[in-house]
């Protein structure tokens, strides 16, 4: 009776594992296309390692699909064939030539005739398994290489399509030379024992860990045929490991080690991929070659001995050297915040079951180069803040195309590759002064201010609900007095955002947050106004990107289409927005973004990015200096940092100090286009002296230009008044040609 | 007013000449001039002259006149996915905006079509021509969509 529920505990669990990971039927998910055109900002390094990633092998000429042959300035290449959501793409063969990190010009490969635009396949970024979404590589039965298969029975499991789970011979001579030894030294598990074996992961070694696997194995293949079992071996054993991160299956072990996927491996390094089966550290190719080696080609003789490989074969694939990938490719294929957002929005939009289907194909918004720039920034820059202010530091990035309201990039912590804590989406931090914006747009859309309007740095004292008092203060503890409306902002202080928040309404902030894309109700409490209220990264971009987009709301989207395995397409989410707030407003509160850029809290960062980039953002800082935030956007892409610490404990930082220095590192590299303010109808560009908000001559005095209503009327600034037009511009430049060249 | 400041890389531009704003800095390399290049590129059916300030680019042209060619044939949902291929590239691009809200009124969806015309609106600087087709366009969608 106890044996008979214990093994039908057993059943269960075991069965349970192999239903939770069937390696035959997963989706697969996919990072954007990289699509070449004559214009585009790619330099022949980016392109080249985008292909490396991809697999693709370089030769000297590149006339098959997957090949590649680069010169200095330019790459000849002939694409794999793939099936898009908007059709069918051939091979097809292409020659890319680049100057000064753009591409120059692009013909096809045989006849040098221009082309007009050039899709690569995407790169396979990770499955989906019914319920769980992990960002490994699969091979699905008909991807596996025969050779593996054969090279894989022939050196760990001889008789695998004929014993039941268990290998008597195998054991009876294993049990002898334990016997022997008086300890536990042989193994002689089955490819199904050793399956067993790594759905739990357990080094033990004990009589009782072994009878159950044993029995487990005899359940196993009860229940399921060779070829699903073989499968599922051939996804999930254990081939190194990286870091944090275990390497499992074949796919990803040719990956990491070889940067290559397994259908291009040789014969020799499918040998090496299966000696390291027996132990992943012990024969590790890089630290123990000799040893590995060894191994390896004892796995070619013993395929030889099988008659895969003549003995001709066999010699010559025995001198080869393995031909590992430089460094271990590990950025391939590890995305774990970026793929939470996939499971994120596919939960949010399908049953589970629908998910389940057979080799769905899932095209997401991932663009694997800014990922990895971005990954490089934020763990760059936490690096160098903790040689100041102590260990400890985390944080997270989430970097958008504004237009097309696509997630490009997600960072959730310092150690990306760390399938933990996604700070994207779970950290909920206040936001600080990252609020300002939607206090200033509220006000805006009061009608009761412009960029011009003066407004109060002077102390001042809130009464709440339940009797209390509050009284702000500024982050510098000082009272700065009358200033315009567009310096409060760009200089970020809190006495004027309280005071022009409060005069506006409180409710009007939230309503604002809200239309913008924060998906939660929040309870108007003044505290609001200097950023009292919870959000992750994720929501900071939402509602950060309805202002890049001049008032226009998309939800973000990490998910483009869904096909199914034939690429027949199931689901897409076409592009949409919603224009929430009146784009002359908005522009106003991007030109103070822009000005805290050049002025104000974030100017700190504008000498390090490209001459002539123009990029609006804002710091956000918490009591105590616990949270350091910037949310910054070109006319393209908008990135959002926090960094802090996971125990809410200080950090030591300002937004300044810690976040917008790891955002100036990613901007400071990545190609992407000014920004830009649309002054159409309803705006005027306009000179006031920033410290009085009148209107002035340009250059008479401390002035800048800001885009104000029509109808807006400033008084002139005493001996600055303002002359006339011609004179105005030309002025204009010659001023900044003296403040800023 | 007539006031063109062009203020270090900021520029603003207002009155009578329509209001736009130049990008540039990264991004846009060889700005191709195309002031005076004729009708839009072997594409009769279209009622627009090509924007001023179009930059002429091979990858958008191609993707903008295979996406007319499947409007016409009634695929609109693999137009609209041109259409988005081509904003990835030139996310101002004001003739693709106009050309996707197009494709969204032909299929009926109105709202969309609506929002589209008026961002093509926005972005159709000094071409007076597409501004007014695209205001146009957007009235017809909310008439429509009442």
């Amino acid at each position: 009776m106890a044996a008979g529920l214990g093994v039908w505990h057993l059943d269960r669990t075991i069965t349970r594992a192999f239903e939770g990971r069937r390696w035959d039927v997963p989706a697969h998910v996919f990072a954007q296309p990289l699509e070449i055109y004559e214009g585009r900002a790619l330099s022949a390094p980016d392109l080249e390692r985008a292909l490396v990633q991809l697999g693709y092998r370089k030769r000297s000429r590149a006339t098959e699909p997957g090949t590649y042959a680069r010169s200095r300035n330019a790459i000849e290449l002939t694409t794999r064939p793939f099936r898009f959501w908007d059709g069918e793409a051939g091979a097809q063969g292409a020659f890319v030539r680049f100057s000064n990190g753009y591409v120059s010009r692009l013909t096809d490969g045989a006849q040098r005739q221009p082309l007009a635009i050039l899709r690569l396949d995407p790169l396979l970024v990770g499955s989906l398994f019914p319920g769980v979404v992990e960002d490994r590589l699969v091979t699905p039965p008909e991807a596996v290489p025969p050779l593996l298969v054969t090279a894989l029975l022939a050196i760990e499991d001889r008789r695998f399509e004929e014993h039941h789970g268990l290998d008597f011979k195998v054991i009876a001579r294993a049990a002898w030379v334990n016997l022997k030894s008086g300890e536990l030294r042989q193994g002689g598990s089955t490819l199904t024992q050793q399956l067993v074996k790594s759905y739990f992961l357990s080094n033990e070694r004990t009589i009782r860990r072994k009878l159950t696997e044993a029995v487990m194995a005899l359940l196993l293949e009860r229940r399921y045929d060779k070829a699903s079992l073989l499968n599922a071996y051939i996804n999930e054993i254990f081939l190194g490991q990286d870091g944090p991160r275990a390497i499992h299956g074949f796919a990803m072990g040719s990956r990491y080690h070889f940067g290559r996927p397994l259908g291009e491996l040789e014969a020799h390094q499918l040998a090496l991929l299966v000696a390291m089966v027996k132990g992943p550290s012990y024969y590790d190719p890089r630290r123990h070659p000799q040893r590995a080696r060894q191994r390896r080609d004892q796995v070619i003789d013993a395929m030889q001995a099988s008659g895969a490989l003549s003995a001709h074969q066999a010699q010559q694939q025995k001198r080869q050297d393995f031909g590992l990938a430089e460094k271990p490719v590990r950025g391939a294929s590890y995305y774990p915040a970026f793929m939470t957002l996939v499971r994120q929005q596919l939960v949010r939009d399908f049953a589970r079951a629908d998910l389940a289907g057979e080799g769905l194909q899932i095209f997401t918004t991932l663009d694997p180069e800014i990922q990895r720039r971005a990954e490089s920034a934020l763990a760059g820059r936490i690096a160098s803040l903790e040689q100041g202010v102590g260990e400890g530091l985390q944080g997270a990035m989430i970097v958008t195309s504004t237009d097309g309201a696509e997630v490009l990039a997600a960072v959730g912590g310092r150690d990306p590759a760390f399938d933990g804590f996604n700070r994207v989406l779970d950290a909920q931090r206040p936001i600080g002064s990252l609020i300002k914006p939607f206090v200033y747009l509220a006000a805006l859309e009061s009608g009761r201010y412009h960029l011009a309007s003066p407004v109060e740095d002077a102390s001042v004292t809130v009464a709440l609900p339940d009797a209390q008092q509050w009284s702000p203060k500024n982050y510098d503890d000082q009272f700065l007095g009358t200033m315009p409306l567009v310096r409060a902002l760009a200089e970020s202080r809190n006495l004027p955002a309280v005071r022009v928040g409060m005069a506006t309404g409180v409710e009007r902030v939230t309503d604002v947050l809200q239309k913008f894309g924060l998906a939660r109700e929040l309870t108007p409490y003044p505290s609001v106004l200097l950023g009292a209220v919870a959000m992750s990264p994720f929501e900071v971009a939402q509602v950060y990107n309805s202002f890049a987009t001049s008032g226009a709301f998309t939800p973000l989207k990490a998910v483009r289409f869904i096909t199914d395995a034939r690429g027949e397409p199931v689901s897409r989410y076409p592009l949409e927005l919603k224009q929430v707030a009146d784009a002359a407003q908005v522009t106003q509160v991007n030109a103070g973004l822009l000005m805290a850029m050049r002025r104000g809290t974030g100017r700190s960062v504008r000498q390090r990015l490209t001459s002539g980039m123009e990029v609006a953002g804002k710091t956000g800082t918490t009591d105590e200096l616990r949270d350091s935030w910037f949310a910054g956007f070109s006319a393209e892409h908008l990135a959002v940092v926090w960094i802090g610490r996971d125990d809410n404990q200080p950090a030591g930082l300002s937004g300044a100090a810690g976040a917008l220095a790891a955002w100036g590192d990613l901007f400071a590299q990545l190609p992407s286009r000014s920004l830009t303010l649309d002054l159409d109808g309803g705006l005027r560009a306009t000179w006031i002296n920033y410290q009085s908000g009148l209107e002035s001559e340009p250059g008479c005095g401390d002035t800048v230009p800001v885009p104000l209503p029509l109808d807006a009327e400033l008084a002139p600034e005493p001996g600055c008044e303002p002359g006339n037009e011609r004179g105005l511009g030309e002025r204009a430049l010659d001023w900044f040609r003296n403040k800023i060249g | 007013m007539r006031f063109v400041a062009l203020v270090g890389i900021w520029v603003f531009c207002a009155g009578l000449a329509g209001c736009s704003a130049v990008p540039i800095g990264m991004g846009e390399p060889e700005e191709a001039s195309s002031k005076d290049q004729g009708a839009e590129l072997g594409e009769p059916e279209s009622p627009l002259p090509q924007s001023r300030q179009r930059q002429s680019s091979p990858a958008v042209d191609a993707l903008l006149g295979q996406a007319r060619a499947l409007r016409a044939e009634g695929q609109h949902e693999l137009a609209a996915v041109k259409l988005e291929r081509a904003l990835r590239i030139e996310p101002r691009g004001a003739e693709l905006w106009l050309e996707l809200a197009r494709v969204r009124y032909d299929m009926g969806d109105f709202a969309a079509a609506a929002q589209f015309a008026d961002r093509a609106r926005r972005l159709a600087g000094n071409d007076d021509d597409l501004a007014r087709v695209a205001e146009q366009l957007a009235l017809a969608a909310r008439t429509q969509g009442l």
